[in-house]
């Protein structure tokens, strides 16, 4: 009996240190800032689900478990929720060339901007009503090796619209190396969707076109409103 | 010995029994192994998204099956996808290694025959086999411990880093090698020679087509780099040589055949389909393992009668109806008219099966007499596997009907409704109460919101028992057919091998289906082959997974209802159309690329690289 | 408890111990800064190549040459001495140039099916050499680098000097009278530390032999921001070389001089950017790539026609990407096909990676141009040993007979004519000029 209350004391005194050690001040900081094409100086346009990330990673723990931040549609992004420390940054997973990683101290309200280099930028790009179709026609400029996997247009009610969040869309498999001499043709027909998307509204329309290369996030025209 | 019941001698050898006493007595070493059985992560009736053997406890997970997350069904009220904590087997599967490790070790030392040493060794090695072939699936390289781990005061030592994901698919199919070297040609409800081959064929087929098809799905990240997932497409020639060489085995020692091959008429082949899964000990030819489920029971039954059986014959069970086969499953089904192709449903005389955008009385519907003529002349197995509306089941007609059109030519779909027109009433739902119908009411989550119902492995010798854990229906793990269709499928992918006898091998299934024309081997025949013949066995699944297709078929993908309305404008003639539908209250789902592999547990603890994403 | 003090006593310690000697080896005492000195100003008046931005360029080997011509070194790299020389079944060379154009030839140890005897060329000449110029001209491929093994051309090894000068000198004259550009690049493979350091002396001696830097005298020899370049090749390869990367950085220093006197391009393995597979994990190679002005990686080998879009998609756009952040210029490498098998005495490394009728070769030069590169280097004008020549060689059914023991030669495809690779080079130079209408598709003559 008597061992047994010292196991308990012991016990009690562990977990008692446990809660001391726990008590952190809650997080400080945050991480901003912008991903913009190096060209154009433009935000890169992104999804708002399953689009590009930033991967941030906390020095001084080993292991480490990586923390991804998500990328606004516009291309930005912010965490506001960091523990002031020094941190390794680095935007992956995403529709550009992936840049080296940068080691900074997030504290306060840090800013980082990336300038990155979109694996496709969609130019030329006209999307107007033709009879009952929707029409765009736009160029392809590819900055990176590899196939592009499809161009697709696609529609919804809500203007954050992409390739993973639509109702609506027409899509066309390329699987081949963008043809800059080619002008690019997709004709939508809104009467296919309007279980979805009755005729008569306005909607949001994006020209989105991927590569076909490891995680590769789809690169975007602006979103275009019309009423069809 | 059956191992099905052995869920109650869960024993805990290293801390009850010391393992000496154990297995100094042979009668030890078969309960032992009885238990080593139970643990087999067999994805059979009591298998879900939170593992195997979900009977016991609290088995209500809403009947919400891995079938689900394919295009083979979907549930008539859930639409949930994948989870990164679903399908796990970490702890689990290392818990059974060490076991059978544990068993390996002893057998040496045990006063048996020679002969029955082998036999141990054969099935100790097969059970392994198949533990690091679940795991492989799952998680890639994994830890690769080959002997019992002993404990010297320091738990570092027992830290096993990740083998690659080669050098794990090459381990699993060295264990079936050694397996199927010890075991013997014996049928039995225990591993034989040609369970060991089975497996092993199939495990080879999966690594092959991980090699052959991994370019489709990369992603980035430690465990890539370090090839902890992701096989070289140069690994598909051997992967695929050994499947065929495994299939090959079983094909030409001749031990197994299909059941009832030659059916004299599709309704007999629908029929025979049915019996082989209703009750796999019928089929002693074509069943290579069974797993059984004598007795209900928690831990012993299972529930599959109670959840997916169609809402007219719930016999008081108050969730019935939760498997709705989805219209692209039924689309997929050839029809005899037109061999080698899938048939899909035409609902219109325009024959345009993509427009899915609801009732048009502008729109010239095909009528038909009955609520299932439009299936004629589609594959036996789709009447083997589903509940089509209007066909009898129990001895009840089942009633799926999703509304009418009113002679006006406005419809009411979907929506609880009457009309008199003449001396008859009619109702949207085909009938008057809830009884008597068991489709597209929403009333309970009971009614199959796809227009179909479910068949397949349900018994129809009795009634519902409606409580938990009563079916006792057992489950076919391997068979003839997935066999067959292995080799077809190393043979047709890879370019190698007997083209021939692979071609016969697919015509062989199709011919037990009530097909009499047949019909080359190509990829495509094979994977629609595929698809039919083991639909609702898991399979799909893992196929997806394997040809790294899950991300193509389920990208913003919706799934699609057939519904049937009793078209009033015919009257007095009896006379239904069909619309084509996105399914009801469902949302698109999209497979991320990291679901490929399962996220590995407990990272802060046994110090092991992390799955790619997680 | 006493026992958990003392440890906690001993990680304080030993954290103390570990600052502390972080902060002493944290500051260096400081350098005072060198004295000003005028950056060199070179009059580039009249000069035709101001920047490698633009151009595509070939390497030249040069290193041939032919028993019976003045330079007195035998078959030197056509003969193979693995394998006891130059006759049939033993050589050096896969291909065969085409010699229907030299006015000078020499005879050969091999014949064609018909018996004639199959002859060859020398760089020796200076006839021939001009013709190569020539055909450049001709073709529109912009110019060349001439090779200079550092370990060939020792003051003890005379003839090989002699030779690799005399090569210079009838490129030199060829590129202007041609308008082509020419740079020299030293190879630093088989070098000691010591030879690293000899590079300076015998660089100093060709600029003042040659003029190099004069712009009437050399008004094509190839400037890059403002000053003429050189190229040294051979920078961070972990294939355990004899000097280091320190000797590298100390040489491109002492090239440079505080007045900066010439622009610098490196020859750095493929995946210097990662420093895995073929490249030293050092930091100081990037510290070095840093201080250069351009960088050319060297892609020879590291990928064939089927795997060229997994592996260099991976590379090239994040290297160019670096580059850019780091104000470095980037050149990337094409190459026709890859093939070594008398070289290396195993017929099974003919043809190892396929021309595929210049499919490959313009894969590269798309995948160079989409991935936002300025400026291409080919691999090679005349390498025929390890079969990447772009210049006119026979085609595969006129080729010399080469022994009966399994040998053979390679040729151009049958069905296309001999100068096809020249003529696809020449394509690839005038799409990175900025000529409309090519793409990734190969374009048809």
């Amino acid at each position: 009996m008597k061992r047994l209350q010292y196991l308990f004391l012991l016990l009690a005194a562990i977990l008692f240190g446990a809660c001391e050690k726990d008590n952190f001040d809650g997080p400080t900081a945050g991480l901003s800032g912008r991903l913009i094409d190096a060209d154009t100086k433009e935000l890169l346009q992104q999804d708002i689900v399953r689009g590009s990330t930033i991967e941030i990673v906390e020095h001084g723990y080993d292991p480490v478990r990586p923390q991804y931040l998500i990328v606004k549609n516009d291309g930005t992004y912010e965490n506001s929720m960091l523990f002031e420390n020094m941190y390794t940054v680095r935007p992956v997973r995403g529709n550009f060339v992936t840049p080296e990683p940068i080691d900074i101290r997030i504290s306060g309200k840090t800013v980082q901007d990336f300038n990155v280099t979109p694996y496709l930028r969609i130019q030329d790009l006209n999307i107007s009503k033709q009879g009952n179709l929707v029409v765009a026609t736009f160029r392809l400029q590819q900055n990176v090796i590899g196939n592009v996997q499809k161009i697709g247009i696609y529609v919804d009610k809500d203007p954050r619209v992409g390739e993973p969040m639509r109702l609506g869309q027409k899509e066309q498999t390329l699987n081949a190396a963008a043809d800059p001499n080619t002008v690019y043709r997709l004709e939508y027909n809104p009467d296919e969707f309007k279980a979805q998307m009755p005729l008569g509204k306005s909607y949001y329309f994006r020209v989105g076109a991927l590569m076909s290369l490891t995680e590769a996030k789809p690169n975007y025209a602006p979103t275009v409103k019309l009423d069809i | 010995m059956l191992f099905s019941c052995q869920g109650i001698l869960d024993i805990k050898p290293t801390d009850k029994i010391p393992a000496e006493v154990l297995f100094g007595d042979p009668e030890g070493v078969k309960i032992y192994m009885a238990n080593l059985y139970y643990q087999l992560p067999i994805e059979d009736f009591a298998y879900f998204r939170a593992g195997f053997n979900q009977n016991g406890g609290d088995p209500n997970n809403g009947g919400f099956s891995a079938a689900m997350l394919t295009e083979e069904a979907m549930h008539t009220e859930f639409g949930d996808f994948f989870g990164d904590g679903d399908f796990q087997w970490w702890d689990q599967g290392y818990k059974l290694i060490r076991d059978v490790n544990l068993l390996i070790d002893a057998i040496p030392a045990l006063d048996i025959l020679e002969e029955e040493k082998s036999a141990l060794t054969g099935e100790s090695n097969f059970i392994k086999a198949f533990a690091y072939f679940a795991l492989a699936k799952r998680y890639g390289g994994v830890p690769l411990i080959k002997a019992t781990q002993k404990y010297e005061g320091s738990a570092e030592p027992l830290k096993v880093p990740r083998s690659t994901e080669k050098e794990t698919w090459d381990y699993v199919l060295e264990l079936c090698d050694v397996a199927a070297t010890n075991l013997g040609t014996a049928k039995g409800r225990r591993a034989n020679k040609y369970t060991a081959l089975a497996l092993k064929s199939r495990a080879a087929l999966h690594a092959a087509s991980l090699a052959k098809f991994g370019s489709r799905a990369t992603v980035s990240g430690d465990a890539v780099t370090q090839k902890l997932v992701g096989l070289e497409a140069s690994a598909a020639a051997g992967y695929y040589a050994a499947c065929i060489q495994a299939s090959q085995a079983i094909i030409t020692d001749g031990a197994y055949s299909l059941f009832r091959p030659n059916p004299a008429t599709p309704a007999e082949a629908a029929e025979n389909y049915r019996l082989l899964f209703q009750n796999p000990n019928d089929a002693p030819d074509e069943v290579i393992l069974i797993k059984g489920y004598n007795l209900p029971g928690a831990n012993l039954g299972h529930n599959y009668d109670i959840w997916y059986q169609p809402a007219q014959v719930a016999n008081g069970w108050p969730h019935p109806g939760r498997m709705n086969p989805t219209l692209e499953m039924v689309d997929l089904y050839e029809s005899y008219a037109a061999p080698g192709q899938s048939a899909p449903v035409v609902t219109t005389v325009d024959g345009n099966v993509t427009d899915y955008g609801g009732y048009d009385p502008s729109k010239n519907y095909l009528r038909f007499d009955t609520p299932n003529e439009i299936f004629k002349d589609k594959d036996a197995r789709l009447w083997g596997t589903a509940i089509l509306p209007g066909t009898t089941w129990k001895g009840t007609n089942i009633v799926i009907q999703a509304g009418y059109v009113k002679p006006d030519g406005q419809a009411v779909i979907r929506i609880k409704d009457q009309i008199t027109v003449g001396a008859n009433t009619y109702y949207t739902y085909g009938a008057p109460s809830t009884t008597m119908y068991s489709g597209f009411d929403t009333y309970g989550g009971n009614n199959t919101r796809t227009g179909f119902s479910f068949k397949k492995f349900m018994n129809q010798n009795s009634p519902i028992v409606p409580g938990w854990n009563q079916s006792t229906t057992d489950w076919a793990e391997f068979r003839y057919a997935e066999v067959l269709l292995n080799f077809a499928e190393a043979v047709v992918e890879s370019g190698t091998g007997d083209a021939t006898a692979a071609a016969k091998a697919l015509n062989d299934i199709r011919r037990r289906a009530g097909h009499t024309v047949n019909i080359p081997l190509t990829a495509d025949n094979v994977q629609r082959e595929r698809r039919v013949e083991l639909a609702f066995e898991n399979k799909r699944f893992w196929d997806l997974i394997r040809r790294r297709e899950y991300h193509t078929v389920f990208n913003n993908r919706v799934m699609h209802t057939l519904l049937p309305l009793q078209d009033l404008r015919a009257l007095p003639a009896t006379k239904y159309i069909f619309v084509r539908v996105q399914v009801p209250n469902s949302n698109p789902r999209t497979f991320e690329l990291k679901a490929y592999y399962r996220s590995i547990p407990g990272i802060g603890a046994n110090g092991l690289v992390q799955n790619p994403q997680y | 408890m006493k026992k958990v003090c003392l440890i906690l006593a001993a990680v304080v310690l030993a954290a103390g111990i570990s600052c502390s000697k972080k902060s002493t080896g944290g500051n260096p005492p400081p350098t005072p800064d060198p004295p000003e000195v005028p950056e060199a100003v070179y009059d580039e008046t009249g000069c035709l190549y101001t920047s490698y931005k633009g151009l595509v360029m070939a390497g030249y080997q040069g290193w041939f040459a032919a028993e019976g011509d003045a330079s007195e070194r035998g078959w030197y790299h056509y003969r193979n001495g693995n394998c006891g020389g130059f006759m049939p079944g033993c050589a050096a060379v896969d291909f065969w140039p085409d010699m229907t154009e030299y006015t000078k030839k020499y005879p050969s140890p091999f014949s064609f099916a018909d018996g004639g005897n199959a002859p060859l060329y020398s760089p020796y000449d200076e006839e021939t050499v001009d013709l190569h110029f020539k055909w450049m001209k001709d073709y529109g491929i912009d110019g060349v680098f001439m090779q200079r093994f550092v370990v060939e051309i020792k003051n003890e090894n005379a003839k090989g000097k002699r030779h690799f000068n005399k090569v210079l000198e009838n490129a030199l004259k060829a590129a202007k009278k041609y308008s082509r550009a020419i740079c020299v690049m030293y190879d630093l493979s088989g070098c000691t530390s010591a030879d690293v350091a000899y590079l300076e002396q015998d660089w100093e001696e060709l600029q003042r032999t040659f003029s190099l830097f004069d712009n009437k005298t050399n008004p094509t020899y190839l400037r890059h921001n403002k000053k003429p370049l050189v190229v040294i090749w051979g920078v961070g390869f972990n294939d355990n070389r004899k000097y280091t990367i320190a000797d590298a950085d100390q040489l491109v220093t002492r090239l440079k001089g505080p007045s900066k006197k010439v622009s610098v391009m490196l020859g750095v393995p493929y995946y210097w950017r990662t420093m895995r597979n073929d490249t030293e994990n050092s930091p100081a190679l990037h510290a070095l790539i840093k201080k250069s002005d351009i960088i050319m990686p060297w892609a020879v080998g590291r990928y064939g026609n089927d795997n060229y879009a997994n592996v260099a998609g991976a590379e090239l756009a994040g290297d160019i990407q670096w580059c850019n952040n780091n104000k470095v210029d980037y050149v990337p490498l094409a190459f026709p096909g890859f093939s070594w098998g008398n070289l290396r005495n195993d017929p099974s490394l003919y043809n190892s990676i396929p021309r595929m009728k210049g499919e490959f070769l313009w894969k590269q030069v798309a995948g160079a141009k989409m991935s936002g590169a300025k400026s291409l280097y080919l691999a090679m004008f005349d390498e025929i040993d390890e079969g990447t020549a772009l210049f006119k060689c026979a085609r595969q059914n006129e080729v010399p007979l080469n022994g009966n023991g399994g040998r053979q030669f390679v040729g151009i495809e049958n069905d296309l004519p001999s100068d096809h690779y020249l003529w696809l080079s020449g394509q690839a130079a005038k799409w990175f000029h900025g000529e409309s209408g090519y793409s990734a598709t190969l374009p048809v003559r």
